[in-house]
């Protein structure tokens, strides 16, 4: 199914320029430019060509890395690209890190607990976590931590202080997402069977859970391993414009202000290969994982 | 069996709380020129930036409005984003799940594949894309956020629907002549509902937080709108001298996101009955 849907996202992204109401070369340069430039961004961008044509020139490009020009940044797209999304990658693949270390052993530890203090917490927290504005909590973090305590920068780019507070802004929804999976599926498993036998040997509790029931109740946390990457990388075009990263978010946010389409064709698409290749490794792992899935 | 539904709902403790917020809500939004307690757009720059005191119960901001008034009047941008969103689409969802699951075949693998293909992009990506399309403001939120959340919806239904087509009551109607769209009406689609509601709460939160976050980015509210998103983005400049420009919309956003969140999941424990018999 990944090949088809990725053609069809080409097609889409390749739409975006046509779907425009109005004429999206007089959007981007004006009501007020000559004849002269019109014509020229007009045939730069393969506009005056049959449709057809533009999208078999635009997978050609694709498939050389070629996303086109950038008409603000006069910058080749791939370029901008090759600049902004290891920022946003690496800001993506943090939080989702962190979301996963801080959410495991949370959802183990409600699942094991249950209908106890530090289940009703741990559950509270994750309930909060998933109905909490992500970049209003950036805003909490920032007041707190960088305002009051000083621990860490307010905003901006540089080494891991820098990526601390935007990593647990953007990793703690995320978080909250898995935490309570995890609990739901190990308490699932937990009165499973082979569960009960494994006790009824006489094994520690600890080792029934970590040993025997771990591992089966992990598979949907894998499954949603998928997901999450694709809406940590949503998240991440807001948590940079909070904490002034520049990553792929920003360019994208100023883009659609500026109607810099190429831009926005690009990181759309970019985006949305990441997202299909993200669920394609949920999918390996998935398979990684239970020996019962074959593909 | 309606009044055991009802009384599973009040078992539900999550239910309930989450019900009382989003009925307080709703009554926030309704009577808003009632209890704001000036115009959410009356400027008076003499008291810009007042910290929250007794005249101004949640402060002013930099053109000295009321907070209070604007996130009174902020609840009805964001519960009427978030019905007319949903119900776009559910509008989208619903029937085309429906057609999906009923006739299988092509027309399933068609929408199994724009499902996947709605999936393939983070749905704020998707909600910035369409504003590009449209431009920027409420209505284009409103379209944006709908036809993003159409995948959803469409899955369930389609997953109902193939579940109960081979059920002996459809099967009972099939046999005595009644025609596709009335099973599809009145069989299936009534015994669909329940998974249908409660993504739709747990929807409606979503919906609500996308609203704010396109609001926050400037592409959703404009100004002088009282919209909670737009709130916290002009609020921003003032973090280091007045964080209750900020720290309020957020606490109205997490509240009413919170209450349908808490109320899909005790709906969803009310609906099923296993669920609710069972030691969580």
């Amino acid at each position: 199914m990944m090949f088809p849907v990725l053609l069809a996202v080409t097609i889409i992204v390749f739409s975006i320029i046509h779907l425009i109401p109005g004429d999206p070369v007089r959007l981007a340069l004006g009501e007020m430019s000559s004849q002269q430039a019109y014509d020229h961004m007009r045939s730069e961008l393969g506009l005056d060509k049959p449709l057809y044509i533009q999208y078999f020139s635009f997978l050609t490009r694709l498939f050389h890395l070629d996303l086109g020009r950038s008409i603000i940044y006069r910058e080749d797209v791939t370029k901008l690209l090759a600049a902004k999304l290891p920022n946003t990658l690496m800001l993506t693949g943090s939080a989702l890190i962190l979301s996963y270390a801080l959410a495991i052993p949370l959802g183990i530890l409600a699942a094991v607990k249950r209908n106890t203090i530090i289940d009703y917490i741990s559950m509270g927290i994750a309930i909060t976590g998933v109905s909490v504005p992500s970049f209003w909590l950036g805003f909490l973090l920032i007041s707190l931590f960088a305002i009051q305590l000083h621990w860490f920068p307010i905003a901006g780019y540089g080494g891991i202080k820098y990526l601390v507070l935007p990593a647990i802004t953007l990793g703690f929804g995320g978080a909250a997402l898995v935490a309570r999976m995890m609990r739901s599926s190990l308490l699932e498993v937990i009165n499973q069977d082979y569960i009960v036998t494994a006790k009824a040997k006489g094994l520690r509790y600890w080792t029934v859970i970590t040993k025997h029931a771990l591992r089966n109740a992990l598979i949907p946390i894998v499954t949603l391993l998928g997901l999450q990457v694709g809406w940590l990388i949503g998240g991440a075009v807001v948590i940079e414009i909070v904490f002034l990263r520049p990553g792929v978010g920003r360019l994208i946010v100023n883009s659609i202000y500026m109607r810099d389409f190429p831009v926005v064709q690009g990181v759309t698409l970019i985006l949305a290969i990441t997202v299909i290749l993200g669920n394609l490794l949920a999918d390996i792992l998935y398979a990684v994982i239970d020996p019962k899935v074959r593909y | 069996m309606k009044n055991k539904l009802f009384f599973n709902f009040l078992k539900s403790t999550n239910a309930v709380i989450g019900g009382i917020i989003i009925v307080l809500f709703i009554l926030i939004a309704l009577f808003a020129p009632l209890l704001a307690p000036k115009p959410p757009n009356a400027q008076s720059l003499k008291g810009a930036l007042t910290p929250p005191c007794w005249a101004h119960p949640l402060g002013t901001d930099e053109f000295g409005r009321s907070i209070l008034s604007r996130i009174i009047f902020g609840a009805r941008v964001s519960l009427n984003i978030a019905l007319i969103a949903s119900a776009v689409a559910l509008g989208i969802g619903v029937p085309l799940g429906a057609l999906a699951g009923y006739y299988g075949g092509a027309l399933d693998s068609i929408v199994e594949g724009l499902v996947d293909i709605t999936w393939a992009f983070p749905t704020i990506l998707a909600a910035l894309g369409i504003i590009f399309m449209l431009g920027p403001g409420l209505h284009s939120v409103m379209i944006a956020v709908g036809v993003v959340y159409w995948a959803g919806y469409a899955r369930i239904t389609r997953g109902q629907f193939l579940a109960l087509r081979e059920q002996e009551y459809v099967q009972a109607a099939r046999a005595v002549g009644a025609s596709n769209l009335r099973i599809i009406w009145r069989h299936l689609l009534p015994n669909s509902l329940a998974p249908l509601l409660v993504q739709l709460s747990l929807g409606m939160g979503q919906v609500i937080l996308i609203e704010a976050s396109l609001s926050f980015l400037g592409l959703g509210a404009q100004p002088p709108t009282p919209s909670w998103g737009s709130m916290l983005s002009s609020g921003r400049a003032y973090l280091l001298n007045a964080s209750w420009l900020t720290l309020f919309p957020g606490l109205a956003i997490m509240l009413v996101v919170l209450g349908f969140n808490l109320l899909g999941d005790g709906l969803r424990d009310a609906l099923d009955p296993r669920l609710l018999h069972t030691k969580k």
